[in-house]
């Protein structure tokens, strides 16, 4: 039976449009026009988008719908509007990373890695995304292209930076969404936004064609409304790439077939709970709800990742120092054309002394060697995603217990000291009261191991 | 000697580095809410970079990994083929 979407449906699932388009209920046209309606629709309320491809997402849908009356194979994805963030190329179009600065470049000459896979896969991009000025924040607001809005609730952020890529998923415009990870800027807005998001490994995605931010700490990955959308993006976005030079050499490790079969093939996994630094600062009612839901999969355990609060200081400093190095001749020449906040934490990071920087990564392996430790003992460890929900836009402190702290680095509390060392984390929301906003928990396997993080997170996910 | 606030110590580094980054000419350079972030991140730094490690080659990223190289194919001069090599 057929199942025409409209530009007031709820969108379907990647997994379902797929099946419909490759089966003929539908077609790849049908199903790029009603994610472009929903854009025209919505995207005023949720400033999502800066760029709609629509004349370009048609001519690839029609191919599709071609290439299946011809028979032809046309991936797993078929038909399946996807957007991306900002920051990554698409051909005839300006990287704007967020950036006002940036538009004064040329245009893309062509598509960033990971583009080009999902569509060599059958999905088709319908456009680019709002997010924090050249990834530096963690908000979603932005002085030049204006706040990405939180679907659930359009006078709260997003969370940042892939704020743009979160609104288009959170509100229904596309069913998934390419954003990048430094630190947390998937995990975040896929916290506050309540959708599910993955940031691989380090080095696990190619970054080729994307405009860079911090590259020792740099991720790709995605954000969908469903866990299964979400592994399948992942596994046809993996792969070697000569094209940059982090980029692991590892074959695909698919992680679709672990979601098919977590009941039955579930390997015993030892599963504990994050303790000391990651249970400190975080609103009690989100607390209770990440120590609910383990309890529903029946973990109580703890561990310790020992001295966390340092980890999160040292990606701190190499954050701002190398951030600072990238833009430094853009400060000097434009100052004036960023966003204030951004503009004065890159100069600040252009004057950080090599001391700091050479020891926070000296630090790091220290830590990584530290947690791979720990990951001797346990498969995958839960965490809270973001220690608060979703703050007002504009908003720029909080009070908890009596003190008022900064919302921007507060936000990022629990993603950055993990995003230090490259774990794989897939963010899963949490379960909560009708009315309550969202929040999301983070489930963190060692490196290379995002199979496991997918069944633990599929336990979660299941009633 | 007088005793100086970190933010006061800033105040001068950053002059100073302002004006070896050639950012000198910004009067943005000169707001302080640099001089803020300088600080915040020094509190950062407090955090680690005393924290005792052995002196050991272990950078962690990014890191340098020396590629081989792929020869492009030699085609022997004329010379070099006859073996009339001085």
């Amino acid at each position: 039976m057929s199942r025409p979407e409209t530009e007031h449906d709820t969108p379907l699932t990647a997994t379902c449009i797929a099946a419909d388009v490759a089966q003929g209920r539908t077609t790849a046209v049908a199903s790029v026009e009603a994610a472009l309606a929903r854009v025209a629709d919505r995207n005023g309320e949720l400033g999502a988008f800066t760029d709609v491809v629509a004349a370009r997402a048609l001519t690839r849908a029609r191919r599709i719908d071609a290439a299946i009356a011809a028979g032809q194979p046309v991936g797993p994805l078929a038909g399946v509007p996807f957007a991306a963030k900002n920051l990554y190329d698409v051909a005839g179009l300006v990287t704007r990373a967020g950036s006002r600065i940036n538009l004064s470049n040329a245009p893309a000459g062509r598509n960033a890695t990971v583009i080009e896979r999902l569509e060599s896969a059958g999905a088709v991009l319908i456009g680019t995304c709002t997010m924090d000025e050249y990834a530096y924040g963690f908000t979603g607001e932005n002085a030049n292209e204006g706040p990405s809005r939180n679907p659930g609730d359009i006078t709260r952020m997003t969370g940042g930076s892939s704020g743009g890529s979160a609104a288009a998923v959170a509100g229904g415009l596309v069913p998934l969404a390419i954003g990048s990870d430094t630190n947390g800027s998937i995990r975040v807005p896929a916290s506050l936004t309540g959708i599910y998001g993955l940031k691989p490994t380090y080095g696990r995605l190619s970054r080729a064609g994307a405009f860079p931010f911090v590259a020792s700490l740099d991720h790709v990955g995605v954000l969908a409304k469903s866990l299964a959308d979400l592994a399948i993006s992942y596994d046809v976005m993996q792969g070697p790439d000569a094209s940059d030079p982090v980029c692991s050499t590892r074959p695909v490790e698919p992680v679709s077939h672990v979601l098919a079969n977590v009941d039955s093939h579930v390997p015993a996994l030892r599963i504990a709970l994050a303790g000391g630094y990651f249970r400190t600062g975080a609103l009690p009612e989100l607390l209770s709800a990440l120590d609910q839901a383990a309890a529903a999969i029946g973990v109580s355990a703890r561990v310790e990742l020992p001295e966390a609060h340092r980890a999160r200081a040292a990606a701190f400093v190499l954050t701002a120092a190398e951030g600072g190095a990238l833009h430094l001749d853009r400060l000097r020449s434009r100052a004036e054309e960023f966003d204030p906040d951004t503009r004065d934490r890159l100069i600040a990071g252009a004057m950080i002394p090599a001391e700091w920087v050479i020891k926070a990564q000296r630090f790091r392996r220290w830590f990584a060697n530290e947690v791979a430790t720990v990951f001797r003992h346990v498969d995958v460890i839960l965490a809270l995603a973001t220690p608060i929900t979703a703050p007002k836009l504009g908003q720029k402190t909080f009070s908890f217990e009596g003190q008022e702290l900064p919302v921007r680095p507060h936000l990022g509390l629990y993603t950055q000291p993990l995003s230090f060392i490259g774990l794989p984390v897939v963010t899963v929301p949490l379960a909560r009261a009708a009315g309550s906003l969202p929040a999301g928990l983070q489930v963190i396997a060692a490196p290379w191991n995002e199979a496991a993080a997918f069944r633990v997170a599929a336990l979660l996910q299941a009633p | 000697m007088t005793v100086r606030s970190k933010a006061e110590l800033f105040e001068a580094h950053r002059a100073a580095m302002a004006e070896i980054l050639m950012l000198d000419h910004l009067p943005t350079a000169w707001n302080g809410s640099v001089t803020g972030y300088l600080v915040m991140a020094s509190a950062a730094a407090d955090l680690f970079v005393r924290f005792p490690l052995d002196d050991t080659y272990d950078e962690a990223a990014p890191v340098f990994t020396p590629q081989p190289v792929t020869p492009s194919p030699f085609t022997p001069s004329p010379v070099a083929a006859s073996g009339d090599v001085a």
